[in-house]
This record gives C-alpha cells, sequence and structure tokens, in this order.
C-alpha cells in the first residue's frame, strides 16, 4: 500500500510562490484560502538580519488531530495515507480547525466567489455582469473554473464548511503529481510513495537530516524538509568578550 | 381588579420582552442561513465566537441543575426534594437553550444527519453530543414521571441516576473537547474536564436560587416554608462550591502565569484584565463573602446578589476561557502576527445569547405557570 508524502527542499525553494498560485488555479479556491501557503519570519535587527521562507500544506499526518476529532467522518484519512474531507459529511463545526497545529484547513464563512456571484454590471448596459461572463465562458461559479477537481472532492465547496489541501488527490488518480509539485519551477517540491524504500523521496530523506513542523505534538506529518537555503559565510572566529 | 390589570400588564410586557429577544434570535438565524457564519465575526483565527462560549454555559448550568436534582432524587436528600421539579425542568430548558447556541454556531446544520450515520468514536466532540442528547431525553422522561406523580418508583430512580452519570460523563467529556487540543495548551489539558464539573455545579446552585427566589419575589407569592429552608441549605453547599472554584480558578491563574509557552501569551494578559477582575472580585470573592456570613445568608436579597454574581462572573469565565485558547494564531495563520490577534462581539453574537436567554426565561415562565414546578404547588 502506498504511503504518498512529500519532500521540500528549502536550498532549492525561492520562495516565489507560484505552488501557491497553482493550488489556487487547480482547486478553484476562493479569496481568503490557501491551502498552499507560507510561513515567513524575519529575525535580528540591521543589518544582521535574515530571512526565513517555509513553504507549507496539510501535512497529512499520520496521528491526524482533526481526523481523530471529527464527529462524523468527515475528515478521514485514506488508505495511501491522504487526509482527505468529505463536505457533504461536514457540519461546519471547526473542531477539526481547533485540533489543527498547522493552521491549514480553512472554513467558508461566506459563499466562495462572491465576487463572482454578482448579478450586477460594473456599467449597466455596458459591461456584463459576473454571472453573466461566468456563463458566456462555460464556467461554473468562476470563469476559471477546473472540471478535474470535482472527481474526488466537491469541486467548490459550500459555504459553512472547511477545506483542505488533498494533496490534489484527483491527479493522483490519473498518475500525474500534485500540481504544486508540478508546477514548482525550482522542483522544490519531491512527492512520491514513503512506503518505498527507493523512491526518490526515501531516497532524499536517506540523504539529508529532515525535519517536520511541530514534531513535539505527535502527529507525524509526511511532509518533510530538508536543507535551508542560506549563501552567507563568516569569518573564522571564536567570538570575543 | 385594578391591581389584577397592572400584573397582567406586567406580565404582556415581561413576555413581549422575551419575544423580543427570541426574535432577535430568529432574525440572526435568517442572516446566518443567507449570509453563512461569518455574519458572527469568526475568521480562520478565532473561529470560535460568543455562541460557544453561550453553549458552554448553559449546557454547565444544565450540568448544574442536573447535580442539584439528583441529591434528592438520587442520593435522597430529602430536604431538597422541594426544588427537584424545578431543577429537572430548568436542566432541560438550559440544555435546549445551549442546543440553540449551538445550533447558531454549526455551518453546515442540515449535515447534521452524519452526527448519527457516520460517527466517529474517536471524538470527544461526537460522545458530547450522544451523551447530552441522552442526558436530554433522561431529564425529559424524569421530568414526565414526576409531572405524573411517580418521583421515586424502581423506574423513576434509574432514570434520574441514568441523567446524572449523562451529566458527568457529558460535562467530561465537553472538557475534553477543549482539554484533548493538545495545540492549545491554554485550555488547560486534563484540568478541564475537572474544572467544567465543579463550576458546572456552581452555576447550577446559582441559576436555581435565582429563578426559585425570583419566581416568588416577581408573582408576589409566599415561598413555601420547606422550600426556604432548600435555599438556605444550597446556600450553604453554594459557599462550599465557590470556594473550591475560586481555588481552582486561582491554580488555573498560578499555572498559566507560570507557563513560558508562547501560547499563554493571551492568558498572561487575561490575567489582570477587567473581565479577570470582576470573575475574581465580584464572580467568586463577594459571593463567597456574602455566602459564607450566616446573616447575609439568610436572606433573600444576599442569596440573590450572590447567585445573579456567580452566574455573571461565570459567563464572562467561559467566554474569556473559549477566546484565550484562540487569540494566538497556530501554525501558518501566525506569519506576520508575532503576538496575537484581537476580537470584539458583533451584535449579531449578543443575539445568540439574548435569544438563549430569552429562551430559557420564557420556558421558565410557562413552566411555571402551566407545569406547577414548585413546592406548594
Amino acid at each position: 500500500m502506498k504511503q504518498y508524502g512529500m519532500v521540500i527542499d528549502l536550498q532549492r525553494c525561492t520562495g516565489c510562490g507560484g505552488c501557491i498560485v497553482a493550488c489556487k488555479n487547480e482547486n478553484n479556491l476562493p479569496e481568503g484560502i490557501s491551502w498552499s501557503s507560507k510561513i515567513t519570519e524575519t529575525k535580528g535587527t540591521f543589518p544582521n538580519i535574515r530571512y526565513s521562507y517555509i513553504p507549507t500544506l496539510c501535512n497529512h499526518c499520520e496521528n491526524a488531530p482533526c481526523v481523530s476529532g471529527c464527529p462524523t467522518n468527515a475528515m478521514y484519512s485514506t488508505e495511501d495515507g491522504i487526509v482527505m474531507h468529505d463536505t457533504r459529511k461536514c457540519i461546519g463545526c471547526r473542531f477539526c480547525m481547533a485540533r489543527c497545529p498547522y493552521g491549514v484547513i480553512s472554513f467558508n464563512w461566506e459563499d466562495p466567489h462572491k465576487s463572482w456571484r454578482e448579478e450586477t454590471a460594473l456599467i449597466p448596459a455596458g459591461t456584463t455582469s459576473p454571472v453573466e461572463l461566468v456563463q458566456q465562458v462555460g464556467g461554473n461559479v468562476t470563469p476559471y473554473y477546473n472540471p478535474e477537481q470535482e472527481t474526488k472532492y466537491a469541486g467548490i465547496r459550500p459555504r459553512g464548511v472547511v477545506e483542505k489541501c488533498n494533496f490534489c488527490a484527483h491527479r493522483l488518480e490519473n498518475d500525474q503529481l500534485p500540481y504544486c509539485v508540478d508546477s514548482c519551477p525550482a522542483n522544490a517540491r519531491v512527492f512520491g510513495n514513503l512506503a518505498d524504500k527507493d523512491s526518490e523521496v526515501n531516497q532524499i530523506l536517506g540523504k539529508f537530516k529532515s525535519t517536520r513542523l511541530k514534531e513535539e505534538q505527535g502527529t507525524k506529518p509526511k511532509v518533510f524538509y530538508v536543507r535551508e537555503f542560506n549563501r552567507s559565510t563568516y569569518k573564522k572566529t571564536k567570538g570575543g568578550v | 381588579m385594578a391591581e389584577k390589570n397592572v400584573v397582567s400588564r406586567k406580565y404582556l410586557i415581561w413576555l413581549s420582552t422575551l419575544s423580543i429577544g427570541l426574535l432577535g434570535g430568529l432574525f440572526t438565524a435568517y442572516k446566518l442561513i443567507t449570509e453563512g457564519l461569518g455574519v458572527l465575526g469568526g475568521n480562520d483565527i478565532v473561529i470560535w465566537p460568543l455562541p460557544i462560549a453561550t453553549y458552554i454555559f448553559f449546557a454547565l448550568t444544565s450540568t448544574g441543575l442536573t447535580f442539584v436534582a439528583s441529591m434528592p432524587l438520587v442520593f435522597g436528600m430529602k430536604q431538597f426534594e422541594t426544588i427537584a421539579k424545578r431543577a429537572v425542568f430548568l436542566g432541560i430548558a438550559t440544555l435546549l437553550a445551549a442546543f440553540a447556541a449551538l445550533s447558531m454556531d454549526l455551518g453546515s446544520i442540515s449535515n447534521i444527519v452524519y452526527f448519527l450515520i457516520s460517527p466517529n468514536f474517536s471524538s470527544p466532540m461526537w460522545w458530547m453530543g450522544a451523551i447530552y442528547t441522552i442526558e436530554l431525553i433522561m431529564l425529559m422522561v424524569k421530568f414526565w414521571r414526576m409531572q405524573v406523580g411517580d418521583w421515586h418508583s424502581q423506574g423513576s430512580k434509574i432514570i434520574g441516576g441514568i441523567a446524572f452519570i449523562s451529566a458527568i460523563a457529558a460535562t467530561s467529556t465537553l472538557g475534553m473537547v477543549f482539554g484533548n487540543i493538545s495545540a492549545r495548551p491554554t485550555y488547560n489539558g486534563m484540568f478541564a474536564p475537572v474544572y467544567f464539573l465543579v463550576t458546572a455545579f456552581l452555576s447550577g446552585l446559582a441559576l436555581i436560587i435565582l429563578f426559585s427566589i425570583s419566581y416568588y419575589q416577581i408573582s408576589k407569592t409566599q415561598s413555601p416554608d420547606e422550600e426556604v429552608t432548600s435555599y438556605d441549605n444550597l446556600g450553604k453547599i453554594m459557599a462550599f462550591i465557590t470556594g473550591i472554584v475560586l481555588v481552582l480558578f486561582l491554580i488555573r491563574t498560578i499555572v498559566g502565569l507560570a507557563n513560558n509557552d508562547s501560547e499563554f501569551l493571551a492568558f498572561d494578559l487575561f490575567v489582570g484584565s477587567s473581565s479577570f477582575n470582576f470573575v475574581l472580585w465580584f464572580g467568586l470573592l463577594l459571593p463567597l463573602l456574602l455566602m459564607i456570613l450566616p446573616k447575609v445568608r439568610a436572606t433573600t436579597t444576599g442569596k440573590l446578589i450572590a447567585a445573579v454574581l456567580i452566574l455573571s462572573g461565570l459567563f464572562i469565565e467561559r467566554m474569556s476561557y473559549v477566546l484565550i485558547g484562540q487569540l494566538k494564531p497556530l501554525g501558518v495563520r501566525s506569519s506576520g502576527i508575532p503576538g496575537l490577534v484581537t476580537h470584539s462581539n458583533t451584535i449579531w453574537e449578543w443575539l445568540v445569547v439574548a435569544s438563549s436567554l430569552a429562551f430559557l426565561l420564557l420556558a421558565f415562565t410557562f413552566g411555571e405557570k402551566y407545569l406547577k414546578l414548585g413546592a406548594a404547588d
């Protein structure tokens, strides 16, 4: 049985945010929701300062607190290790959000893609309304709707339920990589089967010391981070008193 | 005749006020259905706004009332039998008020059927919902048996016993809903179920004293002597439990302040805030003082003030408890937010509180009028 996981090489990651944009396109994400995101941090005082960028997504934890906490099994783990969500079963209690230490689950507080649901034209009799435009280009709620996404998850999640990354399960079933992995221009994301000792992900994990976010929580994330981008050097020194 | 008209007019104003409260809740429900939970002012950081605190407040008060009713009905403490029926009725009403507040906070209540057909037995939230439902059913059956005069038959006692046990279990699991969130240590881990159980008893004691005494004061009827004795004894128990809650509250405060984990930043700010001071001084210490002074405890006004202060303090405490665990963003949500977020309650959140309270008061008004809840009836 496969156990999908991801390695993110922080030395290769340029922090371009392409993964975030690609994910939004692929999964019909509404404004304000990002399944793929980032943790940025600036430390120190100028000129001794450094900036760090950590790309984030659902960690698809082996001991997922969202899965054990969901009262209706709307959040569940698949046999191949993906933490999936079923919008039909979700009652919108947001307990999964409370339990997730990574903050990667979002809630639809209002109608998704609200601006595309407007029936009023910006200039009456001059421009089309957003709804008309969507109809004319054959979209679904948005003009850039991706219908492939809906084979494994609600194409657009309704108001009142949570949503999160599912490793692009609709692409995996067609032997395609998750879209964030596919579209990363720096090849910083490597995806594969953790249960296969010879997989690319295991080869990288065998070569480099890896870390996972908040390991002390015992959630056993399946997203690993290796290396760190840092081109700085410093003169040989023992410091001083 | 003129006096009767005045009473009727006051009664009408009372019912109208409560109806307005209920209408406010219905309008909020309409807004939530048409616009989504966003109107409550929540976001992906403050995910549980005021209705959850309202739910906890009423659900725990229901547990407390079940404890109060169990003293005579399960443990045979006959001196409290006079207030048992009212306690059972209020236990039902507060639990329904709690469920009403909770239902306002569920994003997709239309999917609630999956709670039954797709249960997750590892989820404390599922157990909480299931056991509270059992408690509600047991309380309703018990009330029905009491209504037909069957207070102490074997079957009636078993029903009361199950209600008591389910109240303990439901409250413990509600504590675990919060305490089991290891990512949010400010929810106090394994301390939470214990804290909930004890504070639940206190809120139940305060509510039965407040409602019972108020009823006789407002309806200008004489409290039956045996009920007056019950209130005095309940006042002593309330003093005892307030003392225990005060100790637990101080333990929680000291442990929270001593914890250097950044997750406790919001708790550190809570200590010393006006909410904290109200809970400590007016919600716990002053009522404790009032109830340990025999001369004050013996007065109706003393008990009323103590009960109102305790309930107000506990409501603020529930509100703060839920909020404190959320003000420090977790994981990716903390990116760009080094400290805490703020949250101001919206009018819609307060309307949920007002409508749940209005429902409780309306139920109590009709209960007293038509179901003979007191000893004299």
